[in-house]
């Protein structure tokens, strides 16, 4: 920074006053650095005296550029972005110049809904009031400042727990970079850890804990997690902004990425002139990530309509499953309902209600309110089952970052069924995919002419495989072994799954250098490794083994599946196998596949790459 | 034929003086002295004021170096409109500028395509751009080679209005222009624009910006665009209307290829101007040059760029030979220094770079 000619500086007085009062920077900052003891108490952080690292910038803002285009103004087309340590950072709106514009130009009272035609029109809603909305009722005291960001979680609480956070450090790149302030020199053009041109962390960062990390030259820097702040339109815009949020944190595999109000966009169809900036429908996401190359899915462990199928400890499924997801950095959207989040205290919560436990602010009476978060993180630390599923770290983007969940809530805090709706999303998922992924790990649930079909996931496929062992010994017996067929079919407990991309062509960070694999498909077993001593010789095998599969293919997703005496590696990209509503098909699957299996050459059971 | 590097980015008047004038002891720190000025920052309204005889120096950082401080104010524009002395306007530019040439302006009038029923804010627009050329046809009587006036082709944004379900809940909403009414609009509304711009000589040069509530956002638009001028556009429309082709939007954001463009004769005989800048896949800000995509990727757009204006009819708005570094909103000096300098060398490399 000494040597550099910073421009677009401005002074924290000038800042604040382009931004204009916000108790969500405030709460914000409190919660990220005002911890004053291990119970989790803060102490309040005044914004005006706060040690930024570096004076406040005018800066570009995807959100916010999207925003004054939703408003037809001109300005304030970029925020003002705060800096805080280890490249984290927060881009404010420039909420007190928006409305004085705003004002100015009567953008709020511009309602002209009579011209359009009727299929043009929304037929969610209808005008509400003659008298059009004035910018008070916009901008409100609730309103957020807080835009496109980048934080680390705070650091006591990463201390104490133990988090796995899905780091996106890499998105510094993608800002313009940002000031590392423990030299006081600038890493604009550098990111991530400065002794590692590619930074470790956003490349196969799910195998730190399973195997001995890399060792690291250098202080380790925090990670680095996307965070926006819902805008003026109450909770609805919450679901744009975890779409957003999701999208940011995949973004290595997204086609695109845009604003919150082009997202908004992008949920509705080209033929509708009325876009509604409200919550959005499971349909609206699935729409929005299919067009920015991504997918989600529906998963629970048990669906509420299949409750009497009798599908056992379903609490231990869903946190195995969201595990697996978050410690591969895909993210999870949970719905939700503001009101359980902040006063459910129901046998399942036998303590305080998450918003209390977290100490977020909420009215005192909160009417049931549909609302969306979305899982950055877990801890690492402690049995699932000792820990009732341990805890998993969320961002709300609309109360703050960084909160946390535990395990066995997941299960209860669902939305309140939408009128006419039939399906609950109780315990329901969705965990945030790249698109070509199509396995999912728990029960799966899609639509077809608006009818739920459910796909088996493989921690399911699994699980039952382990039940039914030894049923198939005769299709066993009759397949030529390559070498030693292993006893796939000996019941083994799930100890982690995780997933990678292999990439022949220039990412050799995505092939995790501790992968133990010589092999072929299917059950390994850790015996077969022996005398493989350096991780060269492994990272060799495993690429040849790799080529043997797939003859030179670009890239691919598996799931590998830990077990106590083998490492299973799973087709991601295959679409799962539908389930009728009452029959056990698992073992004319198994079946199957063995059939499938019988000679050397693996062969997928359905065409790679279709769309489920 | 080669191409002139200029250099865009969000520097006010006043912080171009304090490294331009001769007397401040600072040094110029681009290799090219060709600037597009964006129009205007809050610092020029100091520059710019009636009372405004000479530039006033900027203010100093706390350090030994002069630090620039613009603070990007588009409506600056509309108070030095209703002032309405363009000439006093470019002489205080020229005066600023001390040895430095403007062969652009860049702005952003969101409100150009604001409803029918909002006069005020859409005439306020057209007056702003009016003024702007005005401006910049004085700068070319005093030596500049203003050849290009860029600005964004509008949001088909249309309005919000507070709407209610049938179960009690509100909610915001967006009315938007389809894309056909949305252009036909930009049309009507920059009517009186292209005919200052025929008078002063200054091409119009559209910018696509991508994303779903953009006027012109992608190969489609830009397409329709051409279309309803040649086939429903005024004379104005047709000798001064044209795009500024942004690389990193057109190659990295909308996925338009060098081809595609070549194989699009409406397109390609329309293009006046050209930014340089490097996006990923969102447009979180202007990066380096090179900094996400291949070289390779700018040498193709560079080359063509370079053959877009050779043999264009007269009856058409020409090209500005000039390539914009773009960096809005620079977090300092030495990035956009970086990115000057890797455009250059890939000039260079290709033999195109006009010295």
């Amino acid at each position: 920074m000494s040597d550099s000619l910073a421009l677009n500086t401005i002074s924290i007085d000038e800042a604040l006053a382009a931004i204009g009062p916000c108790r969500t920077l405030e709460i914000v900052l409190t919660n990220l650095f005002g911890w004053s003891d291990n119970k989790g108490n803060r102490s309040p952080v005044d914004v005006q005296t706060f040690p930024f690292v570096h004076p406040p910038q005018i800066r570009p803002s995807i959100v916010v550029r999207g925003e004054a285009e939703l408003f037809g103004l001109s300005m304030p087309r970029f925020a003002i972005r705060l800096y805080l340590e280890d490249g984290a950072f927060i881009n404010c709106r420039r909420l007190n110049t928006l409305k004085v514009n705003a004002q100015r130009d009567g953008v709020i009272e511009r309602c002209h809904r009579r011209s359009l035609a009727q299929e043009e029109k929304n037929d969610v809603v209808e005008i509400l009031d003659a008298d059009p909305p004035l910018i008070a009722d916009l901008l409100g005291e609730h309103d957020s400042c807080i835009a496109d960001s980048l934080l680390a979680p705070p650091e006591m609480m990463h201390r104490q727990l133990h988090l796995h956070i899905i780091d996106c450090r890499s998105l510094l790149k993608h800002y313009g970079g940002t000031w590392f302030p423990r030299d006081g020199r600038s890493i604009l053009r550098q990111f991530g850890h400065p002794s590692h041109p590619h930074s470790p962390y956003d490349l196969a960062p799910i195998f730190r804990h399973t195997f001995p990390e890399p060792k690291e030259q250098g202080p380790r820097l925090p990670p680095l997690s996307p965070y926006v702040h819902g805008f003026g339109f109450g909770a609805g815009y919450c679901a744009q902004a975890v779409l957003y949020l999701a999208t940011a944190m995949l973004l290595k595999f997204a086609s695109r990425i845009c604003g919150l109000a082009e997202i908004t966009a992008l949920t509705h169809s080209p033929k509708i002139r009325e876009l509604l900036v409200a919550g959005l429908t499971p349909e609206n996401m699935r729409s929005y990530f299919h067009d920015v190359g991504l997918r989600v899915t529906e998963e629970a462990a048990i669906f509420p309509e299949w409750r009497d199928k009798g599908i056992q400890h379903p609490e231990e499924t869903l946190h195995m499953a969201a595990r697996a997801y978050l410690q591969s950095g895909m993210p999870i959207i949970v719905p939700t309902d503001m009101q359980k989040l902040a006063y459910a205290r129901e046998s399942w919560n036998e303590r305080q209600p998450t918003y209390v436990r977290n100490k977020v602010d909420f009215p005192a009476e909160m009417p049931n309110t549909p609302h969306v978060i979305i899982l950055v993180g877990c801890t690492t630390r402690g049995t699932i089952v000792k820990d009732k599923g341990g805890e998993f770290i969320f961002h709300d983007p609309s109360t703050r970052p960084y909160l946390t969940v535990r395990g066995h809530e997941l299960l209860h805090l669902g939305p309140p069924i939408a009128p006419r709706e039939i399906y609950s999303y109780e315990g329901v998922l969705m965990p945030v995919v790249p698109g070509r992924v199509q396995l999912s790990l728990l029960l799966k649930r899609k639509f077809l002419d608006e009818r739920g079909v459910y796909v088996l996931g493989l921690i399911y496929f699994v699980s039952r495989l382990n039940e039914i062992a030894g049923d198939f010994e005769d299709l066993v017996k009759t397949r030529t072994p390559i070498d030693e067929w292993p006893e796939i079919l000996r019941p083994e407990p799930i100890q982690e799954i995780l997933m990678i991309r292999h990439s022949h062509a220039g990412e050799p960070h995505e092939l995790a250098p501790f992968c133990l694999f010589n092999f072929a498909y299917g059950p390994l077993r850790e015996s077969d490794l022996e005398g493989v001593e350096t991780d060269s010789k492994k990272r060799q095998a495993f690429t040849v083994f790799l080529n043997r599969i797939f003859k030179g293919a670009g890239d691919y997703w598996f799931w590998l599946e830990f077990a106590p005496g083998h490492v299973w590696m799973w087709d991601a990209e295959l679409p799962g196998l539908e389930l009728s509503e009452v029959e056990d098909e698992v073992p004319a699957i198994i079946r199957r596949l063995l059939a499938v299996a019988h000679g050397d050459t693996w062969t997928p059971i359905a065409g790679r790459g279709q769309e489920s | 034929m080669k191409l002139r590097v200029s250099l865009l980015t969000s520097f006010c008047f006043n912080g171009i003086h304090q490294f331009a004038s001769q007397n401040s002891g600072e040094r110029w720190p681009f290799s090219t002295r060709d600037v597009e000025l964006y129009a205007f920052m809050n610092g020029d309204l100091d520059v710019f004021s009636p009372s405004s005889a000479r530039p006033r120096p900027a203010a100093r950082s706390s350090g030994r170096r002069a630090e620039i401080r613009p603070i990007l104010h588009a409506n600056a524009i509309r108070r030095l409109a209703l002032w309405d002395r363009p000439d006093e306007v470019a002489a205080n530019i020229h005066r600023s500028l001390a040895g430095l040439r403007v062969i652009g302006l860049s702005t952003f009038a969101a409100d150009l395509l604001a409803h029918e029923e909002f006069k005020l804010a859409w005439e306020s627009a057209q007056k702003a751009l009016v003024f702007l050329l005005q401006v910049g046809r004085e700068l070319n009587q005093l030596g500049h080679e203003v050849r290009a006036l860029e600005l964004v082709g509008g949001s088909q944004v249309d309005g919000l209005w507070m709407g209610g379900d049938r179960y009690g809940g509100k909610h915001f909403v967006i009315n938007r222009l389809t894309p056909a009414l949305a252009i036909e609009r930009l049309m009507r509304r920059l009517q009186p624009v292209c005919e200052v711009a025929l008078e002063t000589g200054i091409p119009i040069a559209l910018e696509l910006e991508v994303g779903p509530l953009f006027t012109v956002s992608s190969l489609a638009s830009l397409q329709q665009v051409s279309d309803f001028i040649h086939a429903q556009g005024t004379d104005a429309h047709r000798r001064t209307l044209g795009f500024n082709l942004d690389i990193a939007h057109w190659a990295f954001l909308a996925q338009i290829s060098p081809q595609d463009v070549a194989g699009l004769q409406s397109v390609r005989e329309r293009i006046v101007h050209a930014h340089i800048s490097d996006h990923s896949k969102g447009h979180f800000g202007d990066g380096v040059v090179g900094e996400f995509s291949a070289r390779g990727e700018f040498e193709q757009w560079l080359e063509l760029l370079s053959q877009v204006g050779e043999n264009r009819s007269p009856e058409l708005p020409q090209f500005s030979g000039c390539v914009s570094v773009e960096y809005e909103c620079a977090p300092n000096v030495e990035v956009v220094q970086e990115s000057v300098e890797a455009t250059s060398e890939i000039l260079r490399n290709l033999d195109l770079l006009a010295e």
